[in-house]
């Protein structure tokens, strides 16, 4: 435990500027849910109380992953944006336990099978990412439903912890400790005390978790239950508040959809873009057809659609990969026009499996 | 420096064939050859336009130019209908995993199309015709909605003369001049000559016809492992990221485009369109 150390809150951001990165960016701010922005434009007090809150609205899939992007030059344009977006180091600040886990998924999607996608696979390579531990949760977190912990376990170079005063930073990479060796004169060995401190911090977050969620029970085998309940009367009931306004893929962690859109920037010379795109938009999975036919689409139902972001996450996953598309923010809740709590959906599932016997 | 796999390579147009009054065939010269095995697709860019994917209809073992065979039915395959040779267009690819053509050796095949669904496999024709002695008895049969929407109709005669080979057409609705089979598709997915239990069925054509010539297939005794099909969805990235083509835990784009039915045969909106 020797190489854990303590950093006072007057000099977190002094230590936070040491982090190497050609662009510096954090979620966080003192008002909780925020944009990813300059660190440099966050104030260092709102920066201290925005890492003692729960967990911001957006996640390190924005960073890594931003909503819309040029991908591609062609024709007579000049310019390549994978060397543009390969050239650049960020330093990602405010990386919460959940967003961690979120990056072991999108790592699956994104750098393998049957080859990774360039754009993620440099900015994921370029990134030093801070973590800092949950010392509270938002209402809508239930990541101890999925048995995970509100502090980050893997995918982090450099973690906080808040405790009284300051945070104890730890790291678990190379960059990681290069930064504690960049930053020795900031930083104290943490005492035993201090170590406790930790430990009782993630103890109550934890405890919070447990009584916030203690009503919903989630179903232990979401392969087996899901399919055999999407007839149930709950689905209609959920889907009634459900807008079609596609919040809860864009704040979600893990949800990587996209689209591809081309245009001509002059004659002869075109740019590619990928934007963020949501299956439970009309038109996602519309292929195509005659203008004024109804064109060829599998799930132009809203129902299809809906259901579609439970099984791709519950049902799919799982089969395509051994593990859950979702990590249990609640950030999808948070955002939610019709208040649709993935909680409360995938609890009904369970009892609804459980009555069929 | 890695590659950019969104950035499409160039390819002319040199050649134009309007095989049906509203299916054309484009022949390309890539300046980069791809190496695409039968059954796997491009994305295809109309530059400023966008993409669509397309499995070529041309032989696998033909690099340096492709011919893709395409219907007029959207935004992208307008524009394409529109253009003459010399234009340039842009191509990624290959992706997908192609038909399973090492698994079918030494068995019988039955390949069944539908309308501009025989596009894609004549790749595969193209593949099996090159290597005859692998294979047992190759059946085709094709249908289309009538006959001037025949694809490929000046090989037909060439196909059928194929030592084990068949080669059966039937069309929806006849024209005065027509002599042959009236009537859909799956009306000539009967009398197989050979043993069921040795062959595969690899099927391309609209979902409706594919639900039709899986439920047939099934009814003359093939299993559901033994059913290939062409499964139709809307892709963007062609490898496995944006996520919009899967059924179930499948994505078509790198698990397809032809997956076996009894991989899909589980999840209800597989047949859905």
């Amino acid at each position: 435990m020797s190489d854990m150390k303590f950093v006072a809150d007057g000099q977190l951001f002094d230590l936070l500027r040491t982090v190497p990165g050609d662009r510096k960016v954090t979620n966080v701010r003192s008002e909780g849910s925020a944009l990813w922005e300059q660190l440099g434009a966050v104030k260092p007090e709102d920066m201290v109380a925005g890492l003692r809150g729960a967990r911001p609205f957006f996640s390190a899939k924005s960073v890594l992953m931003p909503a819309c992007e040029v991908i591609a030059r062609y024709g007579r344009a000049e310019g390549d944006p994978l060397g543009e977006a390969a050239a650049v180091t960020t330093a990602v600040v405010g990386v919460r336990g959940c967003e961690c886990r979120a990056l072991t998924y999108l790592d699956r999607i994104m750098l393998d099978d049957p080859m990774a996608d360039p754009f993620y696979e440099a900015r994921r390579k370029n990134a030093t990412i801070v973590g800092v531990d949950c010392a509270v949760a938002a209402d809508s977190c239930f990541c101890n439903l999925l048995g995970a912990t509100a502090y980050p376990e893997t995918n982090y170079d450099l973690n906080l912890s808040s405790i009284d005063r300051g945070f104890l930073v730890e790291a678990a990479t190379e960059k990681g400790r290069q930064v504690m060796r960049d930053a020795a004169a900031l930083l104290s060995d943490a005492t035993p005390g201090q170590l406790g401190e930790r430990d009782d911090m993630r103890r109550r977050c934890a405890e919070q978790l447990a009584a916030q969620n203690a009503d919903y029970e989630l179903p232990d085998d979401f392969a087996a239950s899901m399919p055999s309940t999407l007839d149930e009367l709950l689905w209609r009931l959920e889907l009634a508040n459900c807008v079609q306004c596609g919040g809860c893929t864009a704040v979600c962690p893990q949800c990587y959809c996209f689209l591809l859109s081309d245009k001509a920037l002059r004659t002869g010379a075109y740019e590619r873009a990928r934007l963020w795109d949501s299956c439970q938009f009309t038109g996602y999975s519309e292929m195509a057809g005659p203008p004024g036919t109804l064109k060829p689409d599998p799930r132009r139902e809203h129902m299809s659609k809906f259901q579609h972001r439970f099984a791709h996450k519950f049902w799919y996953n799982p089969l395509m990969l051994g593990i859950l598309g979702c990590v249990g923010c609640g950030r999808c809740a948070d955002t939610c026009p019709g208040a649709i709590d993935l909680r409360r959906v995938l609890s009904q599932v369970n009892r609804a499996y459980a009555n069929r016997g | 420096m890695v590659e950019n796999v969104y950035r499409p390579i160039r390819a002319e147009l040199i050649e134009v064939k309007a095989e049906t009054p509203t299916i054309k065939s484009f022949r390309l010269a890539l300046d980069e050859p791809i190496a695409f095995r039968a059954g796997q697709f491009v994305q295809l860019t109309v530059p400023g336009i966008g993409e669509a994917p397309f499995t070529p209809s041309s032989s696998p073992s033909v690099r340096d130019e492709m011919e893709i065979t395409i219907l007029r039915t959207g935004t992208v395959t307008d524009t394409l209908h529109s253009l003459e040779r010399g234009v340039e267009l842009g191509v990624r690819g290959p992706f997908g995993k192609g038909y399973p053509t090492e698994k079918m050796k030494g068995r019988n095949l039955v390949v069944v199309g539908g309308g501009v669904g025989l596009a894609p496999l004549r790749s595969l024709l193209h593949h099996l015709f090159e290597h005859l002695d692998d294979y047992g008895r190759v059946a085709v049969c094709y249908g289309a909605r009538n006959p001037s929407e025949l694809l490929y109709r000046e090989h037909f005669t060439d196909w059928a003369a194929r030592d084990k080979v068949s080669f059966a057409v039937t069309v929806d609705i006849p024209d005065p001049a027509w002599k042959g089979n009236v009537g859909v598709v799956t009306g000539l997915l009967k009398d197989f000559d050979f043993d069921i239990a040795d062959s595969y069925v690899v099927s391309c054509g609209p979902l409706i016809m594919l639900r039709f010539v899986t439920l047939t297939c099934l009814n003359a005794g093939f299993k559901p492992e033994q059913i290939y099909l062409s499964m139709n969805r809307k892709m963007s990235c062609g490898f496995g990221k944006c996520g919009r083509c899967n059924i179930g835990p499948l994505y078509l784009c790198k698990d397809g485009p032809d997956v076996c039915y009894d991989k899909i045969k589980d999840y209800k909106d597989a047949f859905s369109a």
